[in-house]
């Protein structure tokens, strides 16, 4: 006859209740923290379980970052639109200029709104977003385009006389990109002066030309890069009517060049940045989405079996209960 | 012709006294029903013999058997095996599960894996816009997170071997406190049992005692022939032998060596050793760490997770277990963060004419970083990691030069002025000067490709040895998740042994309690068997009585 003994049979009753109350415990903290997984002895995957929780940390990273990023370009971007504006405007000056009904005195007044036109342009060029000059190269904490000494000659005063240039600090020539994602990175500022450096040159040689006076050297290239010299002598006429309305159709040229070359190409390229953000994003969302959906199914807990499985423990315990009560009041001696 | 009066008599008055032994054994078994290690007694009748007197005579009654314990050497022998295979995994249980709580797999705190991940990414923030102060903390921030997540893993591993290893002392203390008893309960037992009686309490607390001992160290057992009990470890170490008792020591300097490797944190791991001089000078300790550490009991365990180091090593990565298997990438990471990352913080050099490197980079003052630039370490003494042989490159050479072994509990950042960061290149081409452009990210371009190069995160030796295995060349992320995987599946192995030891030790105690173990209800209605016996003797004394009144009434 097998014998049990009094001491096994509490033993065992205590055993049951103590691995029921254990259930219990970590079906209940399924069910409060949402997971099944919480630590590598939970799982044969830990490995992929942190692998997949990097890759959605890192997609984050980048989505975060698209937004600062996109919000930059698309500064940029309307900058670009609004110094194509000031070129346009430009533009109709310089062919009004270039009109011969136009007395020498027009043209002046019409130098005045260059000019105007001139520091707008500066201004956009030397804008900053968030502290920084977005279109001063890699020297981007301070604004690019400044007025260069020498100043113009003829005039020696006002507005004429002015001469803005690109800073030639080191690394003002130089650019960055930074991450959309793990493999596509995108540039996110300019070279100022390959964006507005022939614009506002042709500006300036505008409001000149149009207020009397020449500058030298005189363009023979339009795509050369712009170097005057701070000299220029002032029209005589009626003698040099002719050379001044071709000096302001030379302004044209310039113009035209700067808006389709220069600043038309930047902001296609912007746009070209923007749609690269927006196809990045929507690769990195559904890498982050595919890595959120696997993490779900090794990680989560299934609230409903893990309600049911608690409800499964607590039903045990409180049968073990009942038998233990049951069970170990039996005694012969309720007989005797 | 027979006196059946006297006969019945004498007969009632024997079968009173054997019914009286009887309750008394149940009562005993009754009283020690909740004894730990009290195994059931019992006696046995048997008939009385006497001379015969020929025909009509019917017998001379019932006599007491010799006392008997209901105990099974064997299924001792298993209860002991299964509670020694339990203890080991117990202690290894324990200790893993707080390791195991390190490495968690939520994202809500922050661990190794979440804090390489948010530091790469702060790098790369950055390079979008290097001069903002903002980021420049953030990265910061990050790196701080970084240092901290490393430090508290290696620490928190760190506490859990020297936690193992001190906790060896108390055991082995408590084992030769039993070593001692055991001895002293077998000179008891020898003694006593040499006149044939069994001392039944002596053998259940030396049972008991020696079940202790086996649940802390796997020992075996062996009955001697005097009713002694030999016990001795694998390899044939005696711990108790007849009434000598040879005590195991916990020490940090054994005779053997004057060398002791240290622990994960420094302290010198302690070895368990056998003294054959038991206490007399010189001492001759014998390294019974690794025939323990294989050894089932609650030693066993912990000297698996603690592991065990040769006294030839002076590394604590040069040992054995799961722990220093752990911590040795961990400190693998740290030094690749070191000499690695600092190696490309520093970018290539400036001027390959003059000795040494130059740095290329430079902070938003134009300032170059020194070669241990971001990362350093916080030595002893509260000295900096230096660059011993003025080379400006952060190299093992230059961590193995300290003399520390261990460096990711002493991680600590160069900098904490985010201005201090240096996040650009040199942009002039004079090899004798760098200027700096604020918005030249070049350096963190360089940095944040860390995060997908593969670098050596090998289990590395002694700080002194830098070769690391080229087998271990692997990105941070593919190191940390190998760590899990690793870790998980030893602590999970440990689990898994930890359920079935438990199912087997449940089921030697039900087995050996089968054959030893006091059943209340079996006490009670042999109780109640042998008081009726009682009674019917008694009721036969009168009978008798009747019978010698009935003859003397004749007279």
């Amino acid at each position: 006859m097998s014998r049990v003994s009094t001491n096994y049979l509490s033993g065992t009753l205590q055993f049951g209740m103590a691995d029921n109350r254990l259930k219990i415990a970590k079906y209940t903290e399924e069910i409060t923290s949402g997971f099944k997984v919480i630590t590598p002895a939970d799982t044969a995957q830990p490995g992929l379980i942190a692998g997949l929780r990097e890759l959605d940390g890192r997609m984050q990273s980048h989505l975060d970052r698209m937004k600062t990023m996109r919000g930059g370009l698309e500064y940029q971007e309307s900058v670009l639109g609004e110094s194509e504006n000031v070129v346009q405007r430009a533009l109709e000056l310089a062919t009004q200029g270039a009109n011969g009904t136009y007395t020498a005195e027009s043209r002046a007044k019409m130098a005045e709104e260059v000019f105007g036109l001139r520091d707008q342009l500066v201004s956009l060029a030397n804008s900053s977003y968030q502290g920084t000059y977005p279109f001063a190269g890699n020297q981007d904490d301070q604004p690019p385009f400044t007025t260069q000494t020498p100043s113009y000659t003829n005039p020696s005063t006002g507005p004429g006389s002015q001469r803005y240039g690109y800073t030639t600090l080191s690394g003002a020539d130089g650019t960055r990109s930074a991450e959309l994602s793990d493999t596509v990175s995108v540039r996110v500022n300019a070279v100022g002066s390959g964006v507005f450096g022939r614009a506002i040159e042709g500006l300036e040689r505008l409001g000149r030309a149009l207020a009397g006076y020449r500058t030298d050297p005189s363009v023979t290239d339009p795509s050369a890069p712009p170097s005057p010299d701070g000299t220029g002598a002032a029209y005589t006429f009626p003698a040099d009517n002719a050379a001044q309305a071709a000096d302001i159709r030379q302004t044209i040229d310039i113009l035209k060049s700067a808006s389709s070359t220069q600043l038309g190409t930047e902001r296609s390229s912007l746009g070209a940045r923007l749609n690269k953000l927006q196809s990045a994003r929507s690769v990195v969302e559904v890498a982050q989405v595919s890595a959120r959906e696997s993490l779900s199914g090794l990680q989560d807990a299934d609230i409903a079996e893990s309600a049911t499985n608690l409800s499964e423990a607590k039903t045990a315990l409180e049968a073990t209960m009942t038998v233990s009560g049951q069970v170990l009041r039996l005694t012969i001696l309720d007989y005797l | 012709m027979v006196n059946y009066g006297a006969k019945i008599l004498n007969t009632a008055s024997g079968a009173l006294s054997a019914h009286q032994a009887l309750i008394s054994v149940l009562s005993n078994n009754i009283a020690n029903v909740n004894t730990p290690g009290y195994v059931r007694r019992s006696v046995s009748l048997e008939a009385r013999g006497g001379p015969s007197q020929g025909a009509g005579d019917f017998g001379h009654g019932v006599a007491v058997g010799p006392l008997q314990r209901s105990v099974d050497g064997y299924l001792d022998k298993l209860l002991r095996e299964a509670g020694a295979d339990k203890s080991s995994f117990e202690a290894q249980e324990g200790l893993l599960s707080r390791v195991d709580q390190l490495f968690n797999l939520t994202g809500s705190t922050s661990t190794i894996g979440k804090s390489f991940t948010e530091f790469f990414s702060a790098i790369s923030d950055l390079r979008a816009n290097p001069s903002s102060i903002e980021l420049r903390s953030g990265l910061l921030n990050k790196a701080e997170n970084l240092v901290s997540s490393i430090r508290d893993t290696f620490n928190g591993i760190s506490s859990v071997q020297d936690e193992a290893d001190s906790r060896m002392t108390s055991e082995v203390a408590e084992i030769n406190t039993f070593l001692d008893d055991i001895a002293r309960l077998n000179g008891v037992i020898s003694n006593q049992e040499s006149g044939g009686t069994i001392v039944g309490d002596e053998r259940d607390q030396r049972d008991e005692l020696i079940r202790k001992v086996t649940e802390k160290v796997g020992a075996s057992v062996i009955e001697q022939s005097d009713g002694s009990a030999y016990l001795s470890l694998p390899g044939g170490f005696p711990l108790v032998s007849g009434t000598t008792a040879r005590h195991l020591k916990v020490t940090e300097d054994p005779s053997f060596t004057t060398q002791v490797p240290p622990l994960l944190s420094g302290r010198p791991g302690r070895y368990v050793v056998y003294d054959y001089a038991q206490g007399k000078t010189p001492s001759q300790d014998v390294d019974l760490s690794e025939v323990i550490g294989s050894a089932d009991g609650t030693l066993g365990g912990l000297l698996t997770v603690r592991g065990t180091n040769s006294p030839t090593n002076t590394s604590p990565f040069s040992g054995t277990g799961p722990l220093v298997a752990a911590a040795s990438r961990v400190e693998s990471m740290a030094r690749v963060l070191l000499t690695r990352f600092n190696e490309v913080y520093n970018g290539p050099d400036e001027d390959n004419t003059t000795a040494g490197l130059q740095s290329s980079a430079v902070d938003l003052d134009g300032n170059t970083p020194s070669a241990f630039g971001f990362f350093t370490a916080q030595l002893p003494g509260s000295s900096l990691l230096a660059d011993s042989d003025n080379d400006g490159i952060a190299e093992l050479g230059d961590l193995a030069a300290t003399g520390e072994f261990t460096f990711a509990d002493k991680l600590s950042l160069a900098i904490s002025d985010p201005r201090s960061i240096a996040a650009a290149r040199d942009v002039d081409t004079n090899p004798n000067s760098v200027v700096l452009a604020s918005g030249n990210a070049d350096n963190l371009v360089a940095l944040s490709a860390l995060r997908t190069e593969k670098v050596q995160l090998g289990v590395v030796g002694d700080a002194q040895d830098v070769s690391v295995p080229s087998t271990t060349s692997m990105t941070f992320e593919e190191g940390y998740q190998e760590l899990l995987t690793q870790f998980g599946g030893t602590f999970s192995s440990v689990q898994f042994g930890s359920k079935n030891a438990e199912a087997r030790f449940v089921v030697a105690q039900q087995r050996r309690d089968q054959q030893s173990g006091v059943n209340l209800d079996e006490e009670f209605t042999q109780l109640i068997k042998f008081q009726q016996a009682y009674q019917a003797s008694s009721r036969l004394v009168r009978s008798a009585s009747e019978i010698l009144d009935t003859i003397i009434g004749l007279l």
